[in-house]
């Protein structure tokens, strides 16, 4: 059921990003929700994250490469409620990418970290967040 | 649990609103309200505000202080004149222990077309304006442009603020030629972000031309003021894509722009020639970092360099005592640079080394036709810092240097230790 939201909102978005002849360019912030992106778009878009599955996403060191991705994205998907943002605002605010409300070419969706929270310990050090949110996914069930 | 026409309703819902945002936006119609900043969902006040206290112990054993030594080292001093025109604030530490600045920070998005920060740094003696600056957030094709008063893009260290810098004290390069606050100017900058697969980036800049070293005017009297802009600064960055978790950023750069001086020959307290010209730098500076796939940044590893080459070409425009000299000229050529390392150790601890050299290239043309080449000096810095979260770190640093000042050589160990934090908003790091 959630999975249908979440195609719902990323057709959306492709839709919005005006959908053109070349395939869809979304760059997920963490490997998980990028797989979600990819099971769910299929071949009709290229999905990429900017972390590994090995790398602690609330740590992780902007790179410049990064920010090239950045500016090529059409959709930015992210966790949101701050895990990424000692990376993720240089990252948008150098890649010069105008974002939805100025061209309507990139869509910036951060995933409904509110209520995935709920499943997660009231202190949200990087470490459990890390753990906890694959497993939120895994069991989506529990998800509101 | 949502039931399949709270979907279907939903995806209408994301779709219309992203639709009308397209069209509103082709049509220019300011029917449509301006939907929100999609940067500012991941703030939680607007303006983001934070300070950041920066606290320090410090002893050094020179005979009269380092801030005299590196006044006096062979070939970059004298850059301004004695006594009047010394720095406002800039001067060392003292022994003991110091407050480098409460630096008070704001910043946010404006509208869907600008974004601004403003820094304040205060310190015991008064407030400086460290940063203001607006940015364009909705220029195409890959460009941003910046206006305020702000620190230039080029090289690497210079656009970082202190309690970023992975050792407590500024490079001795940056130190000697651009003063204690680096290339902070006011002016504009265009910058371009290629749409290559890789990044590269490349910006020019025009500064008004108040740096308190180089790019300085202290004429009074003798020397009418040139206008302003006086300072041109471009620079070009390349990131290649490396693979899994190394990044490497490269970097060219280049400044140019009018220089004056006076000065006190005799030592009497009076100015008595006067010295007007260019002054140009150009380098390169390089960065790479590793980012290690285990928590709190252990085994993390950076490498950071940058080259530095300055040139002044200055025409003697009056002197007092020897007047036959006026319209020579005079030429200083001195370049310097740092190479630093660190390392994760364990979690939340790091360990660094930095190895500097400044006046490898040391040379002036006076005025009465003499040539002088100076020696270099170098110096070398251990650092160990514990950094219990974003918001906090404690650093001890240990330098020791041998400069080549014009009495010879000196000798001089600094000890630092380094107590910041930061209050507010959670500053993400650019790379």
């Amino acid at each position: 059921m959630n999975k249908r939201i979440v195609a719902a909102l990323v057709l959306a978005l492709a839709l919005a990003a005006g959908a053109g002849a070349a395939p869809l360019n979304i760059v997920a912030t963490t490997s998980d929700i990028a797989d979600l992106a990819r099971r769910i778009v299929g071949e009709e878009a290229v999905v990429t994250s900017i972390c590994s599955g090995r790398e602690d996403p609330h740590y992780l060191t902007a790179k410049p490469s990064y920010i090239s991705r950045a500016r090529r994205a059409d959709v930015w998907m992210a966790i949101g409620l701050e895990l990424e943002s000692a990376w993720e605002l240089p990252i948008l605010n150098g890649s010069r990418n105008r974002g939805p409300s100025r061209s309507g070419r990139t869509a910036i969706w951060t995933c409904p970290g509110m209520s995935w929270c709920r499943t997660c310990p009231t202190v949200p050090s990087a470490a459990r967040w890390a753990t906890c949110i694959p497993a939120a996914i895994r069991t989506t069930g529990s998800i509101p | 649990m949502f039931s399949k026409r709270y979907v279907g309703a939903l995806s209408l819902l994301a779709a219309a609103v992203f639709i009308a945002t397209a069209s509103a936006q082709e049509a220019a119609s300011a029917a449509v309200p301006a939907p929100p900043d999609p940067f500012l969902n991941l703030k939680a006040f607007n303006p983001e505000i934070s300070a950041i206290v920066d606290a320090f112990y410090y002893h050094e054993n020179s005979d009269e202080g380092m801030a005299h030594v590196l006044g006096e080292i062979a070939g970059f001093g004298h850059a301004h004149g004695e006594g009047d025109h010394g720095h406002a604030h800039g001067h060392g530490p003292e022994k003991g222990f110091n407050l480098r600045h409460l630096e008070l920070q704001f910043s946010a998005a404006v509208d869907p077309y600008f974004k601004a920060t403003a820094i304040a740094a205060i310190d015991l003696e008064g407030a400086e304006m460290e940063v203001a600056e607006i940015e364009t957030t909705g220029l195409p094709f890959g460009l941003k442009l910046k206006g305020g008063k702000f620190y230039s893009d080029f090289g690497y260290i210079n656009a970082q603020h202190a309690h970023e810098w992975d050792f407590t004290d500024q490079p001795l390069i940056y130190r000697l030629t651009l003063g204690s606050h680096g290339l902070d100017d006011k002016g504009l900058q265009l910058s371009w972000l290629a749409p290559t697969p890789f990044f590269l980036m490349a910006g020019a800049e025009v500064f008004q031309g108040d740096n308190e070293q180089t790019f300085a005017y202290h004429g009074e009297g003798e020397l009418p003021e040139d206008d302003g802009p006086r300072v041109g600064v471009g620079w070009l960055k390349v990131g290649p894509n490396l693979p899994g978790n190394h990044g490497l950023q490269l970097g060219l750069f280049a400044a140019t722009g009018t220089h004056q001086e006076e000065h006190d020959g005799d030592g009497d307290g009076e100015h008595d020639h006067w010295l007007d010209g260019d002054s140009s730098f150009w380098g390169a500076d390089l960065v790479y970092k590793y980012n290690a796939p285990h928590a709190y940044g252990q085994g993390d590893v950076t490498v950071q360099a940058e080259y530095f080459s300055r040139k002044k070409d200055l025409d003697l425009v009056a002197h007092d005592l020897a007047p036959d000299l006026v319209g020579n000229r005079r030429v200083d050529e001195q370049d310097g640079y740092y190479v630093q390392a660190t390392y994760g150790f364990s979690p939340r601890w790091r360990a660094g080394l930095r190895w500097e050299q400044v006046g490898l290239t040391n040379q002036s043309e006076l005025p009465s036709g003499a040539r002088k080449d100076f020696g270099s000096s170098e110096r070398i810095s251990a650092m160990i810092d514990f950094t219990p979260s974003h918001f906090s770190r404690i650093r001890l640093q240990v330098n020791h240097g041998s400069y080549a000042t014009e009495d010879g050589t000196e000798d001089a160990t600094e000890v630092y230790v380094q107590w910041m934090v930061s209050l507010g908003a959670h500053g993400a790091h650019k790379f």
